[in-house]
């Protein structure tokens, strides 16, 4: 089976007062789906950078990212968009919106699907609230909950259109270890029953246990020496 | 995935809406000081704006507020005339002349002049606009005018105009407590004995209108042949236009006819292209429309860059640039509407003010509700559109 990711000779730099800074130094892998694969590294050594890349939310500068079959190196806006569409992204600071109630974000994403009506997404969405065990927040705003709470409205968010990919960006960073372990064994198992793949960026090496496959990330290169399968 | 065409059938509620998610609306009240004060903002700026669309109207209003009350399908003037208040004499005989056509059922004369007025209380003398006419003719349509105007057959009598500037003195109210009052009109004696109501205007603080015999003594130079308007009426169906264009041609170079409509713009073009004050009252309401625009465009661009990083989540998660767009433009829509219902109040009491205060017929019309409110709307949805560029165009990572 091909992989879902592909990754080639990936590089990004950032401007850096006069000058730019290079944070990725032709990166190359590939995900295969249902695989979880763990991005290790020290801050600042470009494994989030990577992880927007692969997420289409950064342009691409040198190299290639293929996600399911889209080259997302100058791809046209429309395109990046269908690939952000196919992935569930958790971002380490939730990023939920305040405005809206607990049941409305995750309902927010199913919009994309035509056959969705406001009653279906609604049922759709409790269904994940459920699974994540916050079904009885769903009418609170994100305001009144807790920052694991949070987060697991972030991967109910993430997972409620069924997507093919998961990206995950430090889904531990803000929450106490319990509340992370809880996190990522809930990642871990609602995407083994949708056969998705996962690429889950941090530097939290308690919850390396869940993964198929580790990668390190060293001042932008990759660590083989510490590779893992 | 959803196919283009499938997208496209979506009901229009989903599509401005998507699953009955108020997402605008909630952004927009989840900070209440806040979409309070962009609504006042807006509320000032739409109420700046009536008040500004509606002070112009109300002074050109104003300015051919003694014509509108003239009964009059085609009015003869001199080739002179430049306003009312400078309408020079032409020869009464063009009036006779002009009723020799078909399709004229009636012509009125009328003599207009400046002539001090004196306040009976405190003696001092001020120019007074007059209008003088034949009282057994009805140049006017005023009610008030046609129910008194039998009272000026009698000499020195005359009837004063309510909505005169208050140094002509309290006539209207000395009026109320006597039946006459007494003043001077060029150093003669008059015996006011009624009110009417006309306005002032730029060329006159106050009217008085008096019998033509009354105006022929008392104003110096005075001539019952030479008169300042003739006010002819036409037939039913009659073309006031053909008919004006007619006499014209017909009629000695000493006196051109105007249609009615004509006449009304001719007045309003005196004063809005050939004085300053035009200018002034154009230049006036244009820079407020402009500030309006401007408090518009930083208000919603203020809401909109504070809610970037939110709506870079949702383009990060897969929202197209067409939703952000559809969603800035819809709380653009909101703000507007929920700034414009009070800056309607704000402005209608504006407008009291200034008709009770400055005896100026201003008033709410359709016309510039529209124009205010389309004005306001469209400042908004182009503030919404310019306010979504830069999310538009940036990566939502840059965002975060």
């Amino acid at each position: 089976m091909p992989p879902i990711i592909t990754v080639r000779d990936l590089h990004h730099a950032f401007t850096e007062g006069a000058g730019t800074k290079e944070v990725l130094h032709g990166i190359g892998a590939e995900f295969a789906r249902g695989e979880i694969c763990i991005i290790m590294g020290p801050s600042g050594s470009g494994k989030t950078t990577l992880l927007k890349l692969i997420g289409g939310q950064r342009t691409i500068q040198r190299g290639s990212i293929v996600v399911d079959g889209q080259e997302l190196a100058e791809a046209r806006q429309r395109d990046l968009v269908a690939v952000r569409r196919k992935i569930g992204f958790i971002f380490q600071a939730h990023h939920l919106i305040e405005s809206l109630t607990v049941c409305q974000n995750v309902q927010l994403p199913l919009s994309f699907d035509a056959g969705e009506t406001g009653a279906t997404s609604r049922a759709r969405a409790m269904e994940l609230l459920d699974r994540v065990g916050i079904a009885d927040h769903a009418n609170k705003h994100p305001g009144h909950l807790s920052g694991g709470q949070k987060q697991r409205v972030a991967i109910a968010r993430a997972l409620v259109r069924r997507p093919e990919i998961i990206l995950a960006d430090e889904p531990t960073a803000s929450l106490d270890g319990a509340t992370g372990r809880e996190v990522v064994n809930l990642i871990r198992s609602l995407a083994r029953e949708s056969g998705c793949a996962i690429v889950l960026v941090t530097h939290d090496t308690r919850i390396l246990d869940i993964a198929d496959r580790l990668i390190h990330l060293v001042d932008g290169r990759m660590d083989d020496s510490k590779a893992t399968n | 995935m959803t196919s283009p065409a499938r997208r496209f059938a979506r009901p229009l509620s989903e599509w401005i809406c998507p699953l009955g998610i108020p997402l605008p609306w909630s952004q927009l009240v989840m900070e209440k000081k806040r979409f309070a004060a962009a609504v006042a903002g807006i509320t000032v700026a739409v109420a700046m704006m009536l008040f500004q669309v509606g002070l112009k109207s109300a002074l050109f209003a104003q300015v051919v507020a003694p014509i509108k009350q003239m009964r009059a399908d085609v009015v003869l003037i001199s080739p002179q005339f430049e306003y009312l208040g400078s309408s020079h004499d032409f020869p009464l005989e063009r009036l006779f002349s002009a009723q020799s056509d078909q399709a004229v059922v009636g012509a009125t004369s009328l003599y207009l002049g400046s002539l001090p007025f004196k306040n009976p209380l405190t003696g001092r003398a001020r120019d007074i606009f007059i209008l003088a006419f034949d009282p057994a003719e009805q140049p006017f349509t005023n009610p008030e005018i046609l129910s008194q105007q039998d009272k000026l057959k009698i000499e020195s009598v005359a009837l004063y105009d309510r909505l005169s500037r208050a140094d002509y003195g309290p006539v209207a109210d000395l009026l109320v407590k006597q039946n006459a009052v007494d003043s001077e009109v060029a150093d003669r004696h008059v015996q006011i004995e009624g009110l009417f109501s006309m306005g002032v205007t730029f060329a006159a603080d106050g009217n008085v209108l008096l019998g033509r015999d009354t105006y022929l003594k008392i104003s110096p130079g005075a001539r019952k042949d030479q008169i300042s308007l003739g006010l002819v009426t036409l037939k039913p169906g009659a073309d006031a236009a053909t008919v004006a264009a007619n006499l014209d041609k017909r009629l000695p170079d000493d006196v051109m006819a105007l249609s009615y409509a004509d006449f009304i713009n001719k007045e309003e073009g005196y004063w809005a292209e050939r004085t300053p004050i035009g200018f002034v009252i154009t230049a006036s309401m244009l820079v407020s429309l402009a500030v309006g625009a401007v408090i518009v465009y930083q208000i919603l661009y203020t809401d909109v860059t504070d809610h970037l990083p939110e709506y870079a989540t949702l383009k990060s998660i897969g929202f197209g640039d067409g939703y952000f767009v559809r969603l800035v433009l819809q709380q653009s829509a909101i703000l507007s509407i929920f700034g414009f219902v009070p800056g309607l109040g704000l402005a209608a009491g504006l407008y009291w003010a200034t008709r009770t205060y400055g005896h100026m017929p201003a008033e709410l019309t359709c016309g510039n509700v529209a124009l205010v409110f389309g004005l306001s709307l469209g400042m908004c949805l182009l503030a919404g559109a310019l306010a979504t560029r830069k999310l538009r165009r940036a990566n939502p990572a840059d965002i975060f």
